[in-house]
């Protein structure tokens, strides 16, 4: 069931996203003209614009952490080169060796556990978009057939076409006899009758 | 005008008759054309086993005698071909009767002699009475079917009745 919801999520966000970069490709920002000084304020501008804004400040602050923690590393390193010198004696201590080569045990090892989590979420990933794939193309086809097999939207469709067939076979009808009585008029006219009759 | 109208219906006019009359020489074509390209189709893929002549051939040669067939029998049978159906025509009888076989082999005798001093037979129902000269040959006319400027109302022009549902 997770899975299922997990690939459904992920499709529709995919689908969303073509369809917002479509509707942006398509339609060009219009100019927009600045706010006159005196107009009413409207509230619901300005929550879209408090949204806007909160959005964006979220999405700026990784770039300003990540300053922030290089600034506060480099003036680390610039206090703690005298520390260096500690670190240094204190590798040469007994047992230290031993201790730091399995610290580099470890640290491979979440390495190692990292990357197989990583896999499994792809592959996790991947059945899951498939099974809501399937999923959601069996049901896209049941519904589809269930519409089509459906009596009331038979008749509805079949009445249109009817509809259509019939009145352009009553228009053409009615145009080629106005047309009949037309042509007899023009002959007469042409002819020297004179009178012209209609017929109906 | 009381000369348009015949016995069981106004008469039409030259237009018309002469759309159905392109209506009708279209299905013909479509419809002799494509047999005739089936069959040779058919000939070239069955060669070993074809008849000795081309039936393909030997149809394009008989369109005549298959087109004078389609207007005969249609006049004979429904009293109107598919063009004339498409355009809302009948022929029938002077008298309002159904036109026989004979009657029918006749008008078509009719259309050829119409058409051999350039046209002039068929030109003639542009006049008063809306008769060619085959009509006047073989004693029909060509009347609407019904009465135009009455349109038929569309499906959904027509009264909705509601549905039942039994509760069994």
């Amino acid at each position: 069931m997770l899975r299922f919801v997990l690939g459904v999520a992920e499709l529709t966000g995919e689908r969303v996203g073509a369809v917002l970069s479509a509707c942006t490709a398509v339609a060009p920002p219009a100019a927009l003209e600045p706010t006159a000084a005196g107009a009413p304020l409207n509230l619901r501008h300005a929550a879209l614009g408090l949204l806007s804004d909160a959005v964006r400040g979220v999405s700026r602050t990784p770039a300003r952490a990540r300053t922030r923690w290089r600034n506060m590393a480099a003036s680390t390193r610039r206090r703690a080169a005298p520390l260096d010198r500690v670190g240094k004696l204190a590798a040469r201590l007994p047992g230290m060796p031993r201790a730091m080569s399995r610290l580099r045990a470890w640290r491979n090892h979440g390495h190692k556990q990292l990357a197989r989590w990583a896999e499994l979420g792809r592959r996790e990933q991947a059945d899951s978009r498939s099974l809501a794939f399937d999923a959601l193309t069996v049901l896209r086809e049941n519904m589809l057939v269930r519409v089509s097999e459906s009596p009331d939207v038979r008749s509805a469709i079949r009445e249109q076409s009817e509809g259509i067939a019939v009145t352009a076979v009553s228009e053409l009808r009615e145009r080629s006899a106005r047309a009949d009585d037309r042509a007899e008029r023009t002959v007469r006219r042409l002819l020297g009758g004179g009178r012209t009759s209609r017929t109906r | 005008m009381t000369a348009a109208v015949g016995a069981t219906g106004q008469r039409a006019g030259f237009v018309t008759r002469l759309a159905a009359l392109i209506a009708d020489a279209i299905i013909l074509s479509v419809a002799l054309r494509g047999t005739v390209s089936l069959l040779m189709l058919a000939e070239r893929a069955l060669r070993r086993f074809a008849p000795p002549f081309s039936l393909g051939k030997l149809l394009f040669v008989c369109a005549p005698v298959i087109a004078s067939l389609y207007h005969i029998v249609f006049w004979w049978l429904r009293g109107q071909t598919p063009g004339k159906w498409l355009l809302g025509l009948r022929v029938v009888a002077l008298d309002g009767g159904r036109v026989g076989i004979g009657r029918s082999a006749v008008r078509f005798a009719g259309y050829l002699l119409s058409a051999l001093p350039f046209y002039l037979g068929f030109l003639w129902v542009l006049g008063p009475e809306r008769r060619g000269f085959h009509d006047r040959l073989a004693g029909t006319e060509v009347v609407y079917t019904r009465r135009p400027g009455r349109k038929r109302p569309s499906p959904t022009e027509r009264e909705v009745v509601p549905r039942r549902y039994s509760t069994a």
